[in-house]
């Protein structure tokens, strides 16, 4: 078996189309990853403003300011602080819509390394929805509860709200609940650039996938294209562990190509931003987010997700390949599949429609856990990373049984 | 060692390509004869069980090559008559990747596929990739895989395909000397390719066996019918064109050599000669369209 495997990674890895089409995809991928860092721009408390890695040191060192543990106490401190600043018309200016804002002053020296920070304490009493902090100007503290109480009513108030006449089920209401009860508060603040910017561009790896997926297409098809199925097919193993070891040496192909897509891609923003802030609380870029992870917990979940999807992928590919006698057809329907979400708007987290768009590999191949989207089979409710997870799986083993059984069958022509 | 054909039909929408088919062959060379369109591939292909048939069986020593399926692909060897390479490979690698998929085990494979390199005269360019070969080489390599296995049952589609006359006749003693005691079939429509190394010949027609027998057998028929004569007027030559079988028209200068198949005399000077496969071939194929 192993030196069938060791052909059939051979024939993969001496088309010259397959090697351009690698290169032509790793670059594109660390182009894309690496953009982040070198775009990032920050103002320093004079209002200076900074590109690349020297703004991620200056916005390093202002993060560091307010890091530390996210108490109710300190909330109500950020706030108070807000409020002060605002109630001076001073720090104030009007913008040409009629609004009052922050005057550059203010916003250098003060909110430039808070924002993010407000934005999502803002998200918590006031709006959820919330993009700034305008509600936080005149929020009355005394009526408030403690932070994480309130946050937890908000989580409360987005499960028994209805959507287009939808509404969580009970079970669903009890999962997500349970979930999110389970994270550890008060958070820890502080520096997670590196796994946010990671995580803005995270779905470009689809390319990836689908460069993985040109190379592979021609697996099966490739040989009834070329007329080499004739004398695989009367080989002994031709029609067994032939078959096997096409699969195995694709999935091996698959795997160390990916793992290089992924190195270039991690290491891309992670050389710029560093690793800071892997054993922070993903709920640092969503508040409201159910699930008890870290940062660098969130980032092995998605990379566990991530190769699944490409894993399902390959399957998928290498039934087309081994049903269709051509391998541009097999693209062309890969490609259809996988870009499909991209034209689709999911509304919401309800529906069939919406909760099949959810599990396209655009969508799947990256999961922010941020919302709280989850499919109930009877009793049991699974949320949508690990329904990913196992919609994937679950698809590359009857796509890996279809695809052996329609080769060792094929009939030449 | 014996495999019986029973019955065997292949029909596409509309057309039968294979029409119940049936022959028991044991240990020899078998030239299967037929015009494009026959059905000798379908029917090769049907053997080596890359083709499934509409209807019929093939069995190998009793059981049906569909339930021996490893073991009937052991004792298989197959040449195609169209088919590819993988242009990256050199010729040794596709004949250890063949190897590798007949069983052999890779020390075993090795010997063979040097032998067989040498044997068909591509020992100098075993390291080559197959993207430099011309059509003969490739076809050599073809032949070489085929033999890998050193199988009970050789099957061979229009194997001297672009072989030059050398190569052909070197392929003849190979399979002459391979052929003790296995199953051969070989196809063509190239008669001079199997006049000389086939045990019996099947000859085909629009999916059906029309002839078999020994070529002593298939040529007692046609003793004393080929006549060949030379003709001075050209409109004699059309005359006897339209009445008789002609196996072969050769233009001179001021007269033409006819070879003709014919039961009677059919030109005063014509003289009798010795029957050929290729008249029989003709012949049969001749009269038929007529």
């Amino acid at each position: 078996m192993g030196t069938l495997v060791k052909f059939e990674l051979k024939k993969l890895l001496s088309k010259k189309m397959n090697i351009i089409v690698i290169a032509v995809c790793l670059i594109l991928i660390t182009l894309l990853f690496s953009m982040s860092g070198k775009d990032f721009l920050a103002t320093d408390k004079s209002g200076k403003l900074y590109k690349g890695k020297e703004a991620i040191s200056v916005r390093k060192e202002q993060i560091k300011e307010i890091s530390g543990t996210l108490t109710n106490k300190k909330i109500i401190e950020e706030i108070e602080k807000l409020q002060e600043l605002h109630n001076d018309p001073k720090n104030l200016i009007t913008n040409s819509d009629g609004e009052t804002d922050f005057n550059p002053k203010i916003y250098n020296e003060y909110l430039n390394n808070r924002l993010n920070l407000l934005t999502n304490i803002n998200r918590v009493y006031a709006n959820y929805n919330a993009s700034y902090i305008t509600e936080l100007f005149n929020l009355n503290l005394k009526e408030q509860k403690d932070f994480y109480e309130t946050r937890g009513q908000r989580i409360e108030e987005k499960l028994n709200q209805s959507y287009d006449g939808k509404t969580y089920s009970n079970q669903e209401k009890e999962y997500w609940l349970e979930k999110s009860n389970n994270t550890k508060t008060p958070f820890e603040y502080g520096f997670y650039y590196g796994y946010s910017n990671l995580y803005s561009t995270y779905e470009m790896l689809i390319i990836g996938v689908i460069a993985i997926c040109i190379c592979l297409a021609s697996v099966f098809a490739g040989e009834y294209q070329n007329g080499t199925d004739k004398i695989l097919l009367t080989t002994k193993y031709g029609k067994s562990k032939g078959v096997t070891a096409k699969i195995i040496a694709s999935y091996i192909f698959a795997t160390l190509v990916f793992t290089i897509y992924l190195m270039f891609a991690i290491g891309s923003v992670f050389l710029m931003f560093g690793t800071d802030g892997g054993n922070l609380p993903i709920q640092l870029s969503n508040i409201l987010s159910p699930y008890a992870l870290t940062f660098f917990q969130s980032l092995l979940y998605n990379i566990v997700i991530s190769y699944t999807v490409l894993f399902g992928m390959v399957g998928l590919t290498l039934f087309l390949s081994s049903k269709l006698k051509n391998p541009m057809t097999v693209l062309v329907i890969d490609i259809a599949i996988i870009m499909l979400p991209v034209f689709l708007t999911i509304k919401s987290a309800f529906g069939i429609f919406n909760k099949i768009l959810f599990l396209m590999p655009y969508n799947a191949i990256y999961s922010n856990f941020s919302q709280m989207v989850s499919y109930k089979f009877g009793s049991i409710v699974i949320d949508l990373p690990m329904m990913t997870i196992i919609t994937y799986i679950f698809m590359m083993v009857i796509a890996l049984i279809c695809a052996k059984k329609t080769y060792s069958k094929h009939q030449v022509e | 060692m014996e495999l019986a054909i029973d019955r065997l039909t292949k029909q596409y929408k509309n057309k039968i390509a294979v029409d119940r088919f049936s022959i028991n062959l044991k240990p020899g060379v078998y030239g299967l004869l037929g015009s494009n369109g026959a059905g000798k591939t379908t029917l090769m292909r049907m053997i080596c069980d890359i083709q499934k048939p509409t209807s019929g069986q093939i069995k190998y020593n009793g059981k049906d090559i569909k339930q021996l399926g490893e073991n009937y692909r052991t004792v298989l060897g197959y040449l195609p008559q169209d088919f590819g390479y993988y242009p990256d490979f050199t010729a040794y690698d596709f004949l250890m990747y063949i190897a590798a998929l007949k069983g052999i085990s890779k020390e075993k494979a090795e010997i063979r596929a040097n032998e067989l390199l040498q044997i068909v005269n591509l020992d100098n360019e075993r390291k080559q990739k197959i993207k430099t070969f011309s059509g003969g080489m490739k076809q050599r390599l073809g032949i070489a895989q085929a033999m890998l296995n050193n199988p009970k049952i050789l099957i061979l589609d229009e194997p001297t395909a672009g072989l030059d006359p050398k190569e052909r006749v070197k392929f003849r003693n190979l399979i002459s000397s391979f052929s003790q005691d296995k199953i051969v079939i070989l196809s063509t429509h190239i008669v001079s390719d199997i006049e000389f190394i086939a045990d019996r010949i099947i000859v085909m027609k629009k999916g059906n066996k029309i002839l078999e027998g020994t070529p002593e057998e298939l040529l007692k028929s046609l003793n004393g019918k080929v006549w060949k004569c030379t003709v001075y007027d050209k409109k004699e030559v059309a005359k006897l064109n339209s009445i008789y079988c002609i196996i072969n028209i050769h233009q001179e200068n001021n007269y033409t050599e006819l070879r003709i198949v014919s039961d009677k005399q059919p030109y005063l000077h014509a003289v009798n000669v010795e029957p050929n496969l290729e008249d029989l071939y003709l012949a049969y194929f001749q009269e038929n369209e007529k």
